[in-house]
């Protein structure tokens, strides 16, 4: 009840009537204990700010609740719980010295209490507070934090020993974050908000040797869902490298080396995942020498006799090939490797899902290494062409595997087979034709079996495998070449139309990834996918209308605009029913935000195939896009500029698209884009609106350099009393200068563009 | 913290799928809109700063 009221004001005596309960000497165990859980639901519940102006109150009643010489165990403990849900808006009293100490201390002392579930609680409310207010600890840190946790970490108690863990896990993501913002301020050239007391770095040789003792205490019997110590302790270590980076390495490493042939598997296992835990954070070129020498032994341990040690080296050897590929991809190596991790899709299926996750990494490090032509080019060949029919066939093989629904199995190796495909140089053209027929064929064979489902566990293997089946289609497809592809896209269109008919495109996964598919299909077969139309429209619009699940609409108005640029004038006839859904979807408060920046570029594809036809749209659209361009926008959070952002880019790819559509492909442009030119100068007063906003993105430069260039071409001379300004001049020099090359290239396109036209004008 | 758990990918595989599409449709938006501004490959060459 209170949550409901107090943000509107209501029930105002009520934090005064709790807070007095517990202050009251004469109130009950039972009284105190009851309101400290109401004050603590209240707490985690409420928005934050409401309580803001209550919260001297409320702290003065909780830390009353846990000081030292409260007498009862449930009463700290539920005081203890209140205090971690408070601490969000206890901003103000984090801020004032004596408060805070006093805050520390009752906190630091409840970690000392002989009852577990204070203890538990109290460190709890640590790790939170070194999250919140890690700005204000260095007073505490050394006279007592670190001691505490230290001593948390190592605890027999595993609640406990969680927490201290926790909380190291937390200093870490704190400092990492603290690292970025520096670099970030220095790039800028000025000093960071908040600077890092770099704690994770000066505790690494008191930290490092808990948390790899940690590491062998693994449970033999490991349930996946279970969370333990062990399994904190790998996280914390992975943390800890990415947050001190070489630093680590020398405090590791001789617990790895002395381990790793360790005749209990406890710590063979720990050597092996304390090893898998430092490859990402140091510096690659320091770790590359230690990963060589260490890959031997590696490979061998893939035989290992425990489970979970081959699952933890299966593991790390996938994140050597991620992280550190340059170390296996060699002649020292790979042969072995591949032979290896061939073997490991037969193993358990833990370790196998870490085996096809290795491959994938190694198919893209393959590929990147592999010599071009020219950049941007398809290799002729590459290291794992021999290799290549084999790893393929063993992958295929492993999709149909019985227990492929363990361990994320299936997916794991219909992904691996996919970054084989995507990856895949000219001489292995010919195996990734013969994958192509074999997913056909699976995907016509899947489709028979619609009508045999029994249960919800099947149909959602049945969608996931429909799901796999059409990302699968769709690496295979972006490698046919130009003659194949039409070779079988009867087969596939018929397919896929069969899918989308089914009663498995009520899943909104499989109905994405169809449309995905086809978005592919379209680019294969350019304007040969003209003779799908008919057949397809009706689920092109039901992917249109399919309003609560957004990710489907995104993927049928972005396959709309790939079907505008593949048929250019020939999607004429479909063009009103599209448009009508598209502008039935912009004015519907049920389609979600997301998708309306992509519907009006999609206008902008539109208006580009289509040419003069489209001024049969042309009012409406230029008043929708006036109303998106001037929509007012609270920028409250990081995604709200974001989407501000894209809904900019959205209209301003749409005017691209409408002006070039409309003034056509000859040299003179055609009188029709003066229909335009009423709007012109609304156009140019939004794009310079952007330009001042601090918080426009690259992109956003580039589109609006773009557009100005548009105009110059189409409207000439006419331009130039509204281009020729600082505004517009100063947002050209900042694109000239952007890192990222399209936006380069179209501001000094646009530049040039404004440049021509004064050079006219002065002549 | 239980994803952190032994990652693998560093996004999940359906997303990064949507991530790529997404940025694919991008691509070709832009490229043909530079086609039709004339300035794709040998026509951009006479306009480098």
């Amino acid at each position: 009840v209170a949550v409901a009221e107090l943000p509107h004001g209501h029930w105002p005596e009520l934090i005064q009537i709790l807070t007095q309960n517990i202050t009251d000497p004469s109130s009950s165990e039972m009284m105190k204990e009851s309101t400290l859980e109401t004050i603590g639901y209240i707490c985690q519940d409420i928005e934050p700010d409401v309580l803001v102006t209550q919260s001297n109150d409320i702290l003065t009643a909780i830390v009353h609740g846990m000081r030292k010489d409260e007498p009862s165990d449930h009463v700290k403990l539920a005081a203890t719980n209140a205090l971690l849900n408070s601490l969000e808006f206890t901003k103000a009293n984090f801020a004032k010295d004596s408060e805070r100490h006093f805050i520390m201390q009752v906190v630091c002392e409840a970690t000392q209490s002989s009852n577990t579930q204070v203890r538990v609680a109290s460190l709890q409310c640590l790790v939170k507070i070194m999250s919140l207010y890690y700005q204000y600890m260095e007073h505490y840190m050394g006279p007592a934090l670190f001691a505490i946790t230290i001593e948390a970490m190592k605890s027999e108690t595993d609640e406990v020993a969680l927490q201290g863990i926790e909380f190291w896990s937390n200093v870490c993501d704190e400092e990492v974050d603290l690292a970025i913002e520096a670099s970030e301020a220095a790039e800028q050239g000025r000093p960071p908000e908040r600077t890092s007391r770099f704690y994770a770095k000066g505790a690494l040789q008191y930290l490092v040797p808990i948390l790899m003792q940690t590491l062998t205490k693994q449970d033999e019997h490991d349930d996946e869902d279970d969370w333990n110590p062990c399994k904190a302790a790998g996280v914390c270590l992975m943390l800890m490298a990415t947050c001190c980076e070489d630093d680590i390495v020398p405090h590791v490493l001789p617990f790895v080396k002395d381990n790793i042939a360790n005749p209990a598997w406890r710590y063979r296992d720990a050597a092996i995942m304390a090893f898998g835990c430092i490859l990402e954070g140091p510096d690659p070129s320091q770790l590359k020498p230690i990963v060589e020498q260490a890959m031997p032994m590696l490979i061998e341990l893939m035989a290992d006799q425990s489970v979970v040690v081959r699952d933890t080296v299966a593991w790390t050897i996938g994140r050597v090939c991620e992280l550190i590929s340059e170390a296996v991809i060699n002649e020292n190596y790979l042969k072995p490797l591949l032979e290896t991790l061939v073997k490991g899709l037969s193993a358990e299926p833990r370790v196998a899902s870490n085996v096809c996750w290795a491959f994938n990494s190694l198919a893209e490090a393959a590929y990147d290494a592999a010599e071009v032509p020219n950049e941007g080019a398809e290799p002729q060949t590459y290291c794992l062409s021999d290799y290549f029919e084999v790893i393929v066939h063993k992958l295929l093989e492993t999709t149909e595997r019985p227990d492929g629904n363990q361990a994320n199995l299936r997916s794991a190796a219909y992904e691996a087979l996919m970054e084989m495909v995507k990856n895949s140089p000219s001489d292995c053209y010919m195996f990734v034709q013969k994958t192509t027929m074999i997913i056909l064929e699976r995907l016509q064979h899947v489709l028979a079996l619609e009508g045999h489902i029994q249960n919800t566990s099947d149909r959602v293997q049945y969608n996931d495998l429909q799901s796999l089946l059409c990302a699968t289609l769709q690496s295979v497809l972006r490698k046919m070449t130009s003659e194949d592809a039409p070779k079988i896209s009867d087969a596939i269109m018929t397919a896929l139309l069969q899918m989308f008919n089914s009663s498995s495109c009520k899943s909104g996964g499989v109905q994405e990834d169809a449309l995905m598919a086809v978005s592919t299909l379209v680019e294969v077969l350019g304007e040969q996918f003209l003779k799908y139309m008919e057949a397809f429209r009706p689920f092109l619009a039901l992917g249109l209308k399919n309003h609560a699940e957004y990710q489907v609409c995104t993927a049928a108005v972005g396959l709309t605009g790939d079907i505008c640029r593949a048929l250019g004038t020939k999607v004429f006839p479909y063009c009103d029913d599209i448009m009508t859904m598209l502008l039935e979807n912009l004015g519907n408060n049920n389609v979600h935000r997301s998708v309306k920046p992509h519907i009006l570029s999609v206008f902008g594809d539109i208006a580009l195939a289509i040419g003069p036809e489209f001024k049969k749209y042309l009012e409406i659209v230029l008043q929708t896009l006036m109303q998106a361009s001037s929509a007012h926008i609270e920028k409250i959070d990081y995604d709200m500029v974001e989407y501000l952002n894209a809904l900019r880019e959205g209209c301003l790819e749409a005017y691209t698209g409408i002006v070039q559509g409309l003034k056509g492909d000859q040299s003179a442009p055609s009188s029709d884009v003066q229909l335009v030119l009423p709007h012109v100068q609304y156009v140019v007063e939004f794009i310079k609106h952007l330009a001042q906003d601090p918080d426009h993105s690259d992109e956003n430069i580039a589109a609006c350099a773009g557009l100005i260039g548009d105009l110059c071409s189409a409207f000439g001379s006419n331009m130039l009393p509204l281009l020729d300004n600082d505004v517009i001049s100063d947002l050209l020099t900042k694109g000239r200068r952007s890192k990222a090359t399209k936006t380069k290239t179209l501001a000094s396109w646009a530049t040039k563009e404004v440049r021509k036209l004064k050079n006219v004008v002065s002549s | 913290r239980f994803a952190q758990y032994k990652p693998k990918y560093a996004v999940p595989p359906q997303e990064e799928r949507r991530k790529r599409f997404l940025e694919a449709q991008k691509k070709k938006r832009y490229d043909y809109v530079l086609h039709a501004r004339k300035l794709a490959d040998g026509d951009w060459s006479e306009c480098s700063e």
